[in-house]
């Protein structure tokens, strides 16, 4: 299967299946009015029927083809290297806080454009500059390692 | 490359410039928790406030507030949680840390949901610092409204039986369904978020009438678009309402419905904090600047301290109990 | 007459210099809010409302009122630079204004916004001034049925604008409506969707959504076609070309009047109207195809009527006591710790203070106007930064806005989602935007069409028996009709703009 439409459209299906089955554990009716499962089921219901509609098209109308858009080559490593840093940013979060987690992650993203100190150089003054901006100034109480940073 | 580093720091200047200008601003407020043990509080602490702002329970916690931080000498910051008739915000208080920075507004409905099964907690779970507000419901219609007495209105709802509409400021209401008892009537019920907006509905006689807390109509009262009929207590009001019979004057027995407004926290919270909290509490309620603010709001004092307050709660639950009855009788 | 004298006199206390000095902090928080994405004016009033405690209760509240209506000035920003809308009500100008950016004309888009935004604001106070109390007895009118009718109408408009595909615009708009489900309902308190998780029982922020959906999601398109994008083109100029003027000016007007009235009605927000006016330009625009491309009118519209709504919606809280929005209710809270009691009485019993707000909400105007046509050029020049700077940058804002709604690292978690989920949606031409527009508007129309549903007693016809409802449900059953009628002759391409009202 490298038709990239049926692929969504399925997953589409299954996420409106999903949320169909479980709007039938709410009421739809009481005595009051409609209940919590009304309006997710009838949304679901019709999204359901949509996505059925999308699946058709995309076989027999707009052929997308995975190949016509994933990413190749650079443009693939430029895009995985950010999600991985988000992924290394929310890991290392917790022990060293944000700074150095910050650092890391604009450190992976930059390094691929820039020389490597020059990279760093960025890293570490855009992510003491932003700490500072939001930690102290406007007060929103980011994560912290020991020594307070 | 230097060209574009030098846009970087340009563009990161104008950032801290705009940053500095609401430095200036909230130095005094809070710059971070500091380091040392103090005592309690070292940090601004925060008061969850299950309902939409302007409501009565907003604004008796942002009086409180107020005084509050006159006591403690550190601020104590307001949040509206709203959602699931005050579930919401009642459910992070208790799941907040326990160490006495994440306060709770305690309202009526922290009774009422878990018994309703309508809450993800059980009421024991909370631990009662401190009581200040007690308001019974009031009965109000638009002054455009043909009822012009409380009868006029009974005897109409009588008339056509689940026909009129009561606009109500949380579901399941529970000022509708002992009105609906007490006075054996049957109408329905449109629940809304708050009192403010159910009030538009009563202004905009698309429901006939509502019952609310004396504070949350007193503005809409004086200027003459809401009349008052009845009151949901044993004794008449002082201040302005002094003059709204009660609903046992007018034969029905009622009882008290309405609700109070208190403090609670978390029940794996330090005493010692408690301690704190439920003096602090203790004292505000008696700052001059709270009782005026109270009494032009129509809100009604009534302090409990720790003890007494979860006596009355354990007290409230046993009462709410023929409600409670009712509304599960309606869901099904 | 007497409203007028009384404004003078406003003006006499609004321009002592301590509050000019506190009504230029204002308006500065609250612009440097609109730009940063993540903090809302909601969260900067209620951030800085504490501080005011020692404050004189007019200087107050006319700093926290410049945070109100200042961030709707910098929202803007953004959207035209960087495609992510810095608050909800700036979502519709991301269609225009960053193909604008895109051509090198950032400075005019941020020049339009900045007049529109200025001519709407204050034409709005004019209106807040002299004709608020009978025109807010008639929004009482605008009950539940209203309101339900009313966003059907405005999400129907919006799936029949968005993209090239009915069947994809309506899969992205139900997404929205069903996301906007999960947690707490708040009619009947039962937790939905929420997959066993406590921290998803407040439902999924708009904030965080819009962060990965837009920030993320651009980020990762760009990240891709770096390689060959070109150098972005020069800023050149603040103004219209002279032929634009015309369409602007009346598209200014058109917005003007049109944020006006949606101002009036409680219980409306500010990303309404600018979807109404998107949709009106695109209607009677001439060439409609230019829409979505880079059309002047498709900014300075719904940037004039977002405005335009932030003054008059403060005349339900000034006339009848009823904040219509989280940020007016901040306000709301403002007027009540000191003293003031909003509602019918406020004019009289405070007139000196309430006057003296209206009057420094000119003034507030008229600063943000001169800080923002001058600087627009300077603001324009962000989108010259090279992308391999800026994409890094928007990410670390993304991360942090995402954090701190909630204080919450699961947040970051799920904008990494949306990220995701935009990502491949912008890959197989799926619009963002009617996900985002219904996500905000879902909680209103699921209350409101229950409690509508319990007035009628079940009965769906009875949306049909009042005026305001029936009529406008009438109207999005005719779109629907049409764009489905269109969509199937494949016609839309020709069509798509005569079906959106």
């Amino acid at each position: 299967m490298r038709n990239a439409g049926v692929w969504a459209g399925a997953l589409l299906l299954g996420f409106a299946g999903f949320i169909f089955w479980q709007s039938l554990s709410f009421d739809y009716y009481t005595v009051r009015g409609p209940g919590p499962g009304f309006l997710p089921l009838w949304l679901s219901g019709v999204l359901i029927v949509i996505s059925l509609v999308y699946i058709w098209e995309a076989i027999k109308k707009e052929v997308i083809v995975f190949k016509q858009i994933l990413p190749k080559g650079r443009a693939l490593g430029n895009i995985l290297s950010m999600l991985g840093s988000i992924i290394i940013f929310m890991i290392v979060i917790s022990y060293a806080g944000f700074v150095v987690s910050a650092v890391i992650l604009l450190f992976i993203v930059l390094v691929r454009e820039f020389k490597w100190y020059s990279a760093l150089g960025i890293s570490v003054v855009t992510s003491i500059i932003v700490f500072l901006v939001f930690n102290s100034l406007l007060g929103i109480p980011l994560p912290v390692n020991a020594l307070g940073w | 490359m230097k060209n574009s580093l030098k846009f970087v720091i340009a563009g990161l200047m104008i950032m801290s410039l705009f940053a500095s200008g609401c430095a200036n601003q909230s130095n005094s407020n809070s710059t971070g928790a500091s380091q040392n043990s103090e005592k309690y509080p070292t940090k601004p602490i925060e008061l969850i406030v299950p309902f939409a702002a302007g409501g009565g329970t907003d604004l008796v916690a942002r009086a409180l507030a107020e005084s509050m931080k006159t006591e403690l000498g550190k601020d104590v910051v307001v949040i509206n949680k709203t959602g699931g008739s005050g579930a919401v915000g009642m459910n992070e208080g208790l799941h907040s840390k326990a160490d006495g920075y994440k306060l709770t507004m305690a309202t009526r409905e922290i009774v009422s949901l878990p018994l309703l099964e309508l809450a993800p907690f059980k009421t024991s779970e909370f631990t009662f610092v401190g009581n200040v507000n007690r308001d019974p419901a009031v009965l109000v219609v638009s002054s455009k409204s043909k009822f012009k007495t409380f009868e006029d209105l009974v005897a109409d709802i009588e008339a056509k039986p689940g026909k009129l509409k009561f606009a109500s400021a949380a579901a399941p209401s529970i000022y509708g369904i002992p009105f609906a008892q007490a006075a054996n009537l049957d109408f329905i019920t449109v629940p809304f978020q708050g009192a403010a907006q159910a009030v538009i509905e009563v202004l905009g006689e698309r429901a006939e009438f509502g019952l609310y807390n004396p504070g949350e109509v007193t503005a809409q009262i004086k200027s003459g678009d809401l009349r008052p009929l009845a009151i949901m207590a044993e004794d008449r009001l002082e201040g302005d309402l002094k003059d709204v019979p009660t609903m046992k004057e007018k034969g029905i027995n009622v009882g008290w419905a309405g609700t109070f407004r208190g403090l609670a926290v978390p029940d794996n919270t330090p005493d010692e904090v408690v301690k704190i909290l439920e003096d602090t509490i203790g004292k505000a309620v008696k700052d001059q600047k709270f009782i005026d603010f109270m009494a032009k709001q129509n809100l009604f004092i009534d302090y409990l301290n720790a003890g007494d307050f979860e006596a009355m709660v354990e007290k409230d639950m046993k009462a709410m109990d023929p409600i409670v009855q009712a509304a599960k009788k309606q869901e099904n | 007459m007497d409203s007028f004298i009384q404004l003078l006199q406003g003006f006499e206390t609004a321009l002592t210099w301590w509050n000019l000095l506190y009504c230029l902090i204002g308006v500065t928080i609250g612009m440097l809010v609109g730009v940063l994405p993540g903090l809302g004016p909601t969260t900067a009033t209620a951030l800085l409302l504490p501080i005011t405690y020692s404050m004189e209760p007019v200087t107050a509240i006319i700093m926290l009122a410049g945070i109100y209506y200042g961030s709707l000035y910098g929202g803007t920003i953004t959207s035209v630079l960087i495609n992510t809308p810095g608050e909800a009500a700036s979502v519709i100008t991301c269609f225009d204004g960053y193909p604008l950016a895109k051509q090198g004309r950032a400075g005019t888009a941020l020049g339009v916004a900045a007049i529109g935004s200025f001519i709407g604001g204050t034409v709005s106070i004019i209106g807040l001034a002299f004709i608020a109390p009978p025109l807010a007895k008639l929004a009482l009118g605008f009950g539940p049925p209203e309101f339900f009718a009313l966003i059907v109408v405005g999400m129907l408009m919006v799936i029949g604008l968005m993209g090239k595909s009915l069947i994809r615009g309506l899969i992205s708009a139900l997404l929205g409506l069903i996301l906007a489900l999960v947690g707490m309902d708040t009619i009947s308190g039962a937790v939905r969707f929420n997959l066993g998780q406590d921290f998803l029982m407040n439902g999924l922020d708009f904030v965080t959504i819009t962060m990965g959906l837009f920030g993320l999601a651009e980020v990762l398109i760009g990240l891709e076609e770096r390689m060959n994008a070109g150098k972005p083109a020069k800023v050149k100029g603040l103004l219209p070309r002279r032929d634009e003027w015309k369409p602007t000016l009346k598209a200014i007007g058109r917005g003007t009047g049109l944020g006006f009235l949606i101002g009036l009605i409680p219980g409306s927000n500010s990303v309404i109207p600018a979807i109404l006016s998107y949709s009106w330009e695109k209607k009677i625009a001439k060439d409609p195809s230019r829409f979505g491309k880079g059309a002047i009118e498709g900014v300075a519209g719904p940037e004039t009527a977002n405005n335009a709504y932030s003054g008059s919606a403060l005349i339900p809280l000034f006339t009848l006591g009823i904040p219509s929005s989280p940020t007016i209710a901040i306000l709301f809270g403002a007027f009540i710790m000191h003293g003031l009691t909003p509602g019918p009485t406020l004019f009289q019993t405070n007139p000196n203070i309430v006057w003296a707000i209206i009057a420094s909400m000119f003034i507030g105007n008229l600063i943000l106007v001169i800080m923002n046509l001058p600087m627009a050029g300077m603001w324009g020049k962000i989108a010259m930064i090279p992308t391999k700077l800026l994409y890094p940058i928007i990410l670390i804002f993304s991360v942090i806005g995402a954090y701190s709604v909630n204080n919450n690292l699961w947040d970051i978690w799920i904008m990494f989602i949306f990220g995701i989920m935009g990502y491949l949606m912008k890959k197989l031409d799926f619009p963002i935007a009617p996900l985002v527009l219904t996500f905000v508007l879902g909680e209103l129309l699921e209350t409101s069409l229950l409690q509508s549903l319990i007035y009628f007693n079940g009965n769906v016809f009875g949306f049909f028996q009042r005026p305001i409802s029936g009529t406008l449900l009438v109207i999005s059953l005719l779109v629907l009709i049409i764009s489905i009628f269109t969509s199937l002759k494949k016609k839309r391409g020709i069509l798509a703009s005569d079906v959106e009202m």
